[in-house]
């Protein structure tokens, strides 16, 4: 077991090191010099030169790369030129918002998945299962934006119930910062609850199809033991798998949501990072989406083989 | 792969099911909506006017925007865009994702095939939307000059877009050749003397075929919706050329003032094109699999 773990460790950090050149080199290719977006409009030349030295903008780019991946590991990914602060100390002012966000959504996600995946396989090709599929669908071919326009116009606009947009940390009051990460959470929880949701539909029919269910609706149990109990048990071990892999692109997804709704967190930072051409603060970002994403992966990588004993052996 | 066979079991699913037919249904409108839009659409998409943010009526039919222009025929105009994005870019995808994965899966273990795959994890590390959004950025939105020729940016974005399934496919592509190169007929074929390479695009690939042609209508759905996220976050189509994306970022402006039909109909028509190429993917599946009709709908 540790070998496999060692093993998927090092193929991981290899496709971390990947990540990392590519995303340095794109940065680079951002259009526009950064020296030149920092000064005012009567910068000289010398100071502009000034100003690359001072960002190091001037030296190799192999010799940037190595700065700026050594600085990485240590916890320092540079400076933001567009807040003036550490792009670390930014992220980590911004991530709690995105992960507030995420994890609300995982669970309003969940909070619809699993009901609804059980029922349609227990169901299966019945009217309900019909009727869960086609909800599926529209979850999945839903766009998160228009999703979050619609229901900031319904619940916002038409209805008053809800703030349409905006963040509130729950320190600051668990109600009002329930009714501001709603609207957000339920716009990104439906598509991957969709997901989720199919998903679970195929491991259970795969597991209900099995002859220890068979051997066991045999011996009297009742139906809704087997399916609730025995069943989702047994189903829940690939789709907790599949639930982890896509909680990384939940993270991501959270751009689009965070540019409807106003939520100052990641996503509205890497997308307004982009546009002002804030190379540390973009490289940070992305670096740290990805980071999330491989670390999510050895996760599941481990938590796969603690569940699954034949992985084990 | 008999074809006739497919295209009568294609029709046969569509027959029974209205929901299947309904997306084949909304999907020849589209094609024919990109290929006649002005037929379709009397009004110029881009021509402004005093009748500004008007509610759909009978001769706006789904209302003006805030220059005054008739947002159905915006809509009909911006359908050639992506559906050209959409099909595009998956045969974009298809064009490299195919040989890499076939190469791969031929030379399977070996380098060859550890180097195409983990160039394929560093690209999968990334959340697409976010690795669009910075490589798009990282190329700006203005057309770009290489010698005598100017690459549009719709161009950039659909080779963006093209790029970042080159994976997925390469990854179906590998996993389907390694389980046919070990079929009999592969084995009867090299033992006739047919070279690898024509083993492997003459024998092999054609029998990869179904779940290619299933993951790639699939990925035409996850295109578009790619391209009108870039265009909603105004990375993708520029204006004054309609997109569906950009109508919808124009709209968040008027959303607090209740002009709801600026966002409604832009969305309705991603919502309603991304679900028929996804229905339209699990039916393919379907047809060109038919032990899969008796799990009708499984994930």
């Amino acid at each position: 077991m540790i070998g496999f773990l060692a093993g998927r460790a090092a193929s991981l950090a290899l496709v971390l090191f990947g990540a990392s050149i590519l995303i340095f080199l794109v940065v680079r290719a951002l259009p526009g010099d950064p020296a030149v977006a920092l000064m005012t409009q009567n910068a000289t030349p010398e100071m502009i030169a000034e100003m690359r030295r001072t960002l190091g903008l001037e030296r190799g780019l192999p010799t940037q790369f190595a700065l700026w991946l050594g600085g990485a590991l240590g916890g320092d990914l540079g400076r933001s030129f567009m807040f003036s602060m550490d792009v670390s100390a930014l992220i980590g002012e911004r991530f709690p918002v995105t992960l507030h966000l995420a994890l609300t959504s995982l669970a309003i996600a969940l909070a619809i998945a699993i009901p609804t995946g059980v029922l349609a396989a227990a169901n299966k090709g019945k009217a309900l299962d019909h009727l869960c599929r086609v909800v599926a669908m529209v979850g999945i071919s839903m766009p998160v934006f228009w999703q979050g326009l619609l229901m900031i116009l319904l619940f916002a606009v038409t209805l008053g119930w809800l703030p349409p947009g905006g963040y509130v940390s729950p320190a600051s009051g668990l109600g009002d910062s329930f009714a501001h990460i709603l609207l957000p959470s339920v716009a990104l929880g439906t598509a991957y609850a969709a997901t989720v949701m199919r998903m679970l539909r195929a491991s259970m029919l795969d597991v209900l199809g099995r002859e220890h269910i068979a051997v066991a609706r045999a011996h009297g149990i009742p139906e809704r033991t087997l399916v609730w109990r025995d069943a989702l048990h047994n189903a829940a071990i690939p789709t907790l798998t599949a639930v982890g892999f896509s909680f990384g692109y939940l993270l991501a997804g959270a751009v689009l949501t965070e540019v409807i709704f106003n939520l100052p967190g990641m996503g509205r930072l890497l997308y307004e990072s982009i546009l002002a051409r804030d190379y540390p603060l973009v490289q940070g970002l992305v670096l740290l989406n990805v980071a999330v994403f491989v670390a999510i992966n050895f996760a599941m990588d481990a938590l796969y083989v603690a569940l699954d004993p034949r992985i084990r052996r | 792969m008999n074809r006739g066979k497919t295209i009568g079991r294609l029709l046969g699913i569509v027959r029974r099911d209205p929901l299947a037919a309904a997306a084949f249904l909304f999907l020849l409108l589209l094609a024919i909506a990109a290929l006649f839009p002005e037929q379709i659409a009397a009004m110029s998409p881009n021509r402004p006017s005093r009748l500004r943010l008007l509610p759909p009526g009978d001769v706006y039919l789904f209302g003006t925007d805030q220059f005054g222009r008739d947002i159905f025929a915006r809509c009909v105009h911006a359908t050639s865009v992506s559906l050209l994005v959409g099909l595009t870019t998956v045969a974009i995808a298809l064009l490299l994702g195919v040989p890499l994965g076939a190469i791969a899966a031929f030379r399977s273990p070996g380098k060859i095939d550890s180097g195409i795959m983990r160039t394929m994890d560093v690209l999968m590390a990334f959340p697409p939307i976010v690795l669009a959004i910075a490589v798009v950025a990282a190329l700006g939105t203005q057309d770009i000059e290489i010698g005598p020729f100017t690459v549009p940016h719709i161009t950039k974005v659909m080779v963006v877009i093209g790029l970042l399934n080159v994976p997925k496919v390469a990854r179906i592509v590998r996993a389907s050749v390694l389980v046919e190169r070990n079929e009999q007929y592969v084995m009867a074929a090299r033992a006739v003397g047919a070279s690898e390479a024509r083993v492997l695009f003459r024998e092999v690939l054609p029998n990869c075929a179904s779940p290619v042609a299933v993951y790639a209508t699939l990925l035409v759905a996850t295109s578009i919706l790619t391209e009108a996220s870039l265009s909603f976050l105004g990375l993708g189509i520029q204006p004054p050329q309609p997109s569906w994306g950009g109508m919808l970022a124009d709209s968040r402006t008027y959303v607090m003032s209740g002009q709801w039909w600026l966002t409604v109909f832009p969305g309705l028509l991603i919502f309603l094109s991304v679900a028929a190429f996804n229905l339209a993917g699990d039916l393919l599946r379907d047809a060109l699999d038919p032990a899969q009709i008796t799990r009708r709908g499984d994930a």
